[in-house]
């Protein structure tokens, strides 16, 4: 009994993956996707019409613009971090410049007063 | 009737609710790093023994398929991908999250320009490194594939986890999509996003008889717990998707589906076309043997790739799913391919 069953199965399988990958089977599905994307496109034009001429924003509008201004922010963070790694980056030979400057200020002091002790 | 089939499926992941079968998944703690848009960088803490001192982990980003949710890498504590994972390396994910209907327009290039970038620097700045190890699973992984075609100074290794590389291999899911009959453009302007409720079906309708083999399977386990816990997590995460961005799904299907970019004529970012043969970085795959939604013949191959610098290949057995957790993969493929992606070095640190 269970091996009939398989069986039945197995040709039930068979016979459905042919149906599913026949070309004209696709285009039928695709075609009924297609009317019903037409179908969803017209009614909310015709909606969109409507409310427009009720001057009423559209949520569809304002979604739009949220994602436009989460867009500038990512880029606004994006400069920003940009900008971070640059001062972390400066910052680094500053300190070696400061460093520098301080000791050659020492060595010119030093000088100075090497100079000095010579003269007198 | 394959409806039917998937609605007696469904029914039964409500009627398990009753009989107090675990239905608690993705429990491994993370805590948010950073956000953009709907986009989120986590980081997961390892509950396990570390193998490792916590600050020489090195990190890992995973970049989950953009279709479902990423806990299908964290089901179940011992079918945790990423439990295991953490043990060894510092795990962050990309969580796509759910999509709102004003970013419909965002396609691929303007996701990894802005959205995926920023995530990226974020994470380099957190973990002060110039370059993180990457992996990607399904879908996720060709948007890591592609990162690293761009970046590959920021990429130490690449592992890509049962991820379409040529779409052109023989499957039921590629000959659909193949099919041109369905207009993309109007698909969009109708819909926004991607619904997930058309992807399910199409993904439920792969497979039109699984639900009474599901079933056939189960009867004989009803008493066993642990088969119905885990039945119950899978069958928890099947039927929790989420929608896909329009751009993206529109990319998808033309781009890599039906023009076949990667193995033809590339990626085009930012006005530069990026071929898969010039990736450079070590690049690792794995590969399930069934998997009815990425055909064997369809994942990376050395040829592929001749400019990487390392390739390692793991095939599974096992479909989409039962490859990349089963009990063989835990066993064999988690630990070498640890193992692999250590190997490759320690990160770069700034």
């Amino acid at each position: 009994m269970e091996q009939k069953l398989q069986a039945f199965e197995k040709q039930l399988e068979q016979s459905l993956d042919k149906l599913t990958s026949h070309p004209l089977f696709l285009q039928t599905v695709a075609g009924v996707i297609n009317f019903n994307c037409y179908r969803k496109i017209a009614s909310r034009k015709a909606l969109e019409l409507l409310w427009g001429q009720l001057q009423i924003p559209l949520k569809a509008d304002q979604e739009k613009m949220m994602a436009a201004i989460e867009e500038i922010q990512i880029r606004v963070q994006k400069i920003q971090l940009e900008q971070s790694k640059k001062v972390v980056l400066s910052e680094a030979p500053s300190a070696t410049i400061h460093q520098f400057q301080a000791i050659s200020k020492d060595t010119v002091k030093s000088g100075k007063k090497k100079v000095s002790s010579l003269n007198s | 009737m394959g409806l039917s089939l998937m609605g007696s499926g469904l029914n039964l992941l409500e009627s398990s609710k009753y009989f107090g079968f675990n239905k608690e998944v993705g429990i491994l703690p993370s805590s948010l790093v950073a956000s953009a848009g709907d986009m989120k960088l986590l980081k997961f803490s390892s509950e396990a023994p570390s193998l490792e001192v916590e600050s020489e982990k090195p990190p890992l980003l995973v970049v989950p398929s953009l279709i479902n949710r990423y806990y299908i890498l964290d089901l179940l504590p011992e079918k945790s991908f990423l439990r295991f994972l953490s043990k060894s390396f510092s795990v962050y994910l990309i969580d796509w999250g759910e999509p709102k209907r004003g970013a419909q327009n965002l396609s691929v290039e303007s996701l990894l320009e802005l959205h995926f970038d920023l995530l990226y620097s974020k994470l380099l700045a957190v973990e002060q490194a110039e370059s993180v190890h990457m992996m990607g699973h399904c879908l996720g992984g060709d948007i890591a594939l592609l990162w690293s075609l761009i970046c590959p100074e920021k990429v130490k290794s690449l592992t890509l986890l049962t991820t379409p590389i040529d779409f052109s291999a023989e499957g039921k899911l590629n000959s659909w999509a193949h099919s041109e009959a369905l207009n993309l453009q109007v698909f969009q302007e109708a819909y926004g996003n991607a619904p997930w409720f058309l992807m399910q079906g199409a993904f439920h309708a792969l497979r039109p008889l699984q639900p009474l083999h599901k079933l056939r399977r189960l009867l004989p386990q009803l008493k066993n717990k642990k088969v119905m816990d885990s039945f119950t997590a899978l069958e928890t995460w099947s039927a929790d998707s989420r929608d896909v961005l329009g751009g993206c799904y529109k990319d998808l299907i033309q781009n890599f589906y039906r023009e076949n970019c990667l193995i033809k004529a590339g990626f085009n970012f930012l006005g530069k076309n990026y071929l898969l043969s010039d990736l450079k970085v070590p690049v690792a795959s794995v590969a399930a043997e069934d998997d009815h939604i990425v055909p064997f013949a369809g994942t990376l191959s050395a040829e592929q790739v001749p400019a990487a610098t390392a390739f390692a290949k793991w095939t599974t057995r096992g479909g989409h799913i039962g490859g990349l957790l089963g009990r063989e993969a835990q066993q064999v493929c988690w630990p070498e391919l640890a193992a692999w992606i250590k190997q490759q070095g320690p990160v770069n640190v700034q």
